[in-house]
């Protein structure tokens, strides 16, 4: 089920009605099938990958907490890492190396008496292997005790609002959250609506709207002059910034309106003043994640240079990979890997963090956000031909901005992308909880205006969000 | 708790004027601009000839030298994308708005069986015909629309009409010429050789409502290039299907030869629209009976209807 479809309003209803007539496990009851009917939505045969997943690492992690000696505990948790990347490799990456082993056997001479296994994609499938990796990572390490009710377990697996497209929930931070019983406070109503109107907006308005360009010029890339190209790179870097934080802020609403708090997983990424910037404020559980688990895992900036530098580009380039199976996204984790190592070599004052808003920022702030540009044609294109194509073009097709075409969807992007910018900038200075919890009847302005934007420019016909696919 | 449900309740109310409010503005807006979709819903034109039909329409005739030429006034009110049922609703509302309309004019291709749109939703709340066609079309946006007036306008078409608020949108006209690539490009799909039923028995619809109110229909295939020609494996058997029984069709297909007048495959450039348009009066002239300013009546291309 998606967050934009007239289903998801009617469930979201019942399901608010329902939860607050309950309390303590029925809640929790409630919620664990409330997820499975969101998730079975889409395709209920994959609910069992769910079960299966939800099973096998409360399991692994009950035997590794009921095991002193570490050698067995290595054991579990090889068991429990091999387990859950088993699931994700064969469901995500089975045929991108079965194609890659073809073409290589092709390369050699040999022609291959097998093919792709056309294996579909279980949606939400990286997210909810990530949280439950993290999980047992941290039994391991013992950061964490594992949590011997079943139910509140596969209640954190499965929490509908980020289950599909993230956050990636940290369990330390999650599962205490499930012991208190909530009731509705005006504050949390008044913030998690003023989230979810927001996140709708960005979707609605502003990521979907933008698409259409996007998706015409990425379609037809020979008839698109330069200018084209670089507008399309700029409505798409906003698109997919306006998609999947849209996406985040509907879910952290929703999570904030029913008591509990899964975190934010952006803020601001445009206005990032380096690359590392950049990834404290983009899909933060993310990189979060990658951070704790596998950068610092692999020795972190503890090695010298080159071992840091080394982390860096090895743990982007995963990064890149865990988006999906294609070379496009591990050219775009390892480009992103490559900027973090050149703000490493070059003069620290060239990307120093500032405050206030002056020139100097700003220059920075641009040029990181053209670097950023560059990967998310990358990220964009359906193949790496394509992306060094329409690279290439930004050096020989002409910039005149009269080849532009549809100009009145650019037109209507432009606009849209000047007001985005200015309510993100804004935002930077004035944090809206606070501004909202100050005073509770600017609701009223922010709910009007929020409803008659979607109205007056959202775009319906968008569908699915982008991070889905991951 | 009850502070916020009572802020809640209020900002739906605010949402609630708002809405109305600012689609009265949109609605003002759109009868003060100069684009087709609104204008033709105005009083402002009174156009004695009206042309209508897709981009190719909108392309390939110029008003203004029909105008110049017959000394009446001629509206050109083709529509990018425009499906038939839309031609057909569009050309009902103009006659019932203007009664000055003599004759009207139908670029043929509109009807040829390939999937085309355009966003009606704008002028969905002034018009029966055109609200049944979204209501078939897209029952969600028509039922949206009733809740929300705003949202009518949230369409590129609105887009437009402040971009014509100042300029009138009837001399938009392409100034590119074609060229190898686009002469060379491959079809992506190539046209179903036979209108549909249902496109004939709109168009024979429209034909006596025009029979009705004494304007004089008339269909006619604007230029193509001449490599688009590979596209209709049956030109003629399409030109014939649309005549029927009693329907004059002027088909000016091959009219011109060379390149520079034409922006692409399918639509010809504002060079080619004005030698075009020139012609078209001439043959308006000689056939419909207006006069045009040498007096001389000749026929650009040939009258399937008379064959």
């Amino acid at each position: 089920m998606r967050f934009n479809e007239l289903p998801f309003f009617i469930y979201i209803a019942l399901f608010f009605v329902i939860y607050f007539q309950t309390k303590g496990r029925v809640r929790l009851f409630f919620i664990l099938l409330s997820s499975y009917f969101f998730y079975g939505w889409w395709d209920w045969r994959f609910l069992g990958v769910l079960w299966g997943s939800t099973a096998f690492n409360y399991l692994i992690a009950k035997n590794l907490a009921d095991t002193a000696e570490v050698k067995y505990r290595k054991r579990w948790l090889a068991v429990g890492v091999a387990g859950n990347l088993g699931l994700l490799g064969y469901f995500k990456y089975c045929d991108f190396f079965i194609s890659g082993a073809i073409q290589l056997l092709h390369f050699c001479g040999f022609s291959a008496s097998f093919g792709t296994l056309g294996v579909i994609l279980p949606i939400g499938i990286s997210f909810y292997t990530f949280m439950s990796l993290s999980y047992t990572f941290d039994i391991y390490r013992k950061v964490i005790e594992p949590e011997r009710d079943w139910l509140k377990f596969a209640v954190f697996v499965t929490y509908f609002p980020h289950l599909v497209a993230g956050p990636i929930l940290r369990p330390e931070h999650f599962l205490p959250q499930l012991t208190r019983d909530i009731k509705l406070t005006g504050a949390a109503l008044l913030e998690g609506i003023s989230w979810i109107l927001l996140g709708y907006v960005k979707k609605v308005v502003v990521a979907d709207s933008l698409a259409i360009y996007v998706d015409r010029v990425f379609t037809n890339t020979e008839f698109s002059g330069a200018a084209g190209l670089a507008i399309a790179t700029v409505f798409y870097a906003f698109q997919i910034y306006g998609d999947f934080s849209g996406y985040s802020d509907i879910a952290y609403g929703i999570a904030k309106i029913m008591g509990y708090d899964i975190g934010r997983n952006f803020r601001r990424p445009y206005l990032a003043q380096n690359f590392s910037d950049f990834w404290k404020r983009w899909h933060i559980s993310l990189s979060g994640w990658l951070r704790d688990y596998l950068y610092i895992g692999l020795g972190g900036n503890r090695g010298g240079q080159w071992k840091t530098m080394r982390n860096l580009l090895f743990t982007m380039l995963l990064g890149g990979l865990w988006h999906g199976a294609n070379w496009t996204f591990i050219a775009w984790g390892g480009l992103h890997g490559l900027l973090l190592i050149l703000q490493r070599i070059v003069p620290e004052s060239w990307f120093k963090e500032r405050d206030g808003f002056d020139v100097r920022r700003i220059l920075q702030t641009i040029t990181v956000f053209v670097a950023i540009c560059l990967g998310w044609i990358f990220f964009r294109a359906n193949s790496i031909d394509q992306a060094f194509a329409f690279i290439g073009k930004f050096f020989t097709a002409s910039w005149n901005l009269g080849l532009v075409q549809h100009k009145f969807l650019v037109a209507k992007g432009g606009i849209l992308l000047v007001g985005f910018i200015l309510f993100e900038i804004c935002s930077e200075r004035w944090r809206l909880r606070t501004v909202l919890l100050a005073r509770p009847y600017l609701i009223c302005p922010i709910l009007a205006g929020a409803l008659c934007l979607v109205a007056f420019a959202g775009s319906f016909d968008g569908g699915h969000f982008i991070y889905f696919q991951f | 708790m009850k502070r916020v449900t009572c802020y809640l309740l209020l900002g739906l109310l605010l949402a609630f004027l708002q809405d109305r409010v600012a689609a009265k503005l949109c609605y003002l807006v759109s009868q003060q601009t100069h684009y087709r979709l609104f204008e033709i819903y105005g009083n402002g034109i009174a156009p004695e000839i009206l042309v209508v039909g897709n981009s190719r329409a909108m392309q390939s005739v110029n008003g203004r030298i029909i105008s110049n030429q017959l000394g009446v006034k001629a509206y050109n009110a083709g529509i990018n994308g425009a499906p038939p049922n839309f031609v057909c609703a569009l050309a009902k509302d103009a006659i019932d708005a203007h009664p000055s309309i003599k004759a009207l004019m139908i670029e043929a291709s509109c009807f040829w069986p390939i999937s085309a749109s355009v966003d009606i939703k704008p002028i969905a709340n002034q018009s029966t015909r055109m609200f049944d066609i979204l209501q078939q079309d897209d029952p969600l946006s028509a039922t949206f629309i009733k809740v929300s007036h705003l949202y009518a306008y949230n369409s590129e078409a609105f887009l437009r009409a402040l971009f014509f608020l100042r300029n009138s949108d009837q001399d938009s006209y392409s100034s590119g010429i074609i060229n190898a690539d686009i002469i060379n490009a491959p079809f992506v799909e190539r046209f179903a050789v036979d209108v549909p039923p249902v496109y004939c028995n709109m168009l024979e619809d429209l034909q006596s409502f025009a029979d009705l109110r004494g304007v004089r229909l008339i269909l006619f295939v604007a230029p193509y290039h001449r490599s688009a020609f590979e596209r209709f494996p049956d030109f003629n058997s399409l030109l014939l299907k649309l005549r029927g029984a009693r329907r004059e069709v002027w088909d000016f297909s091959k009219f011109f030869l060379e390149d520079e007048n034409f922006a692409d495959r399918l639509h010809l450039n504002g060079v080619g629209a004005r030698q075009f348009s020139i012609s078209l009066a001439e043959k308006i002239s000689a056939s419909l009976g207006f006069q045009n300013e040498s007096g001389v009546h000749s026929a650009g291309g040939s009258n399937i209807g008379s064959k």
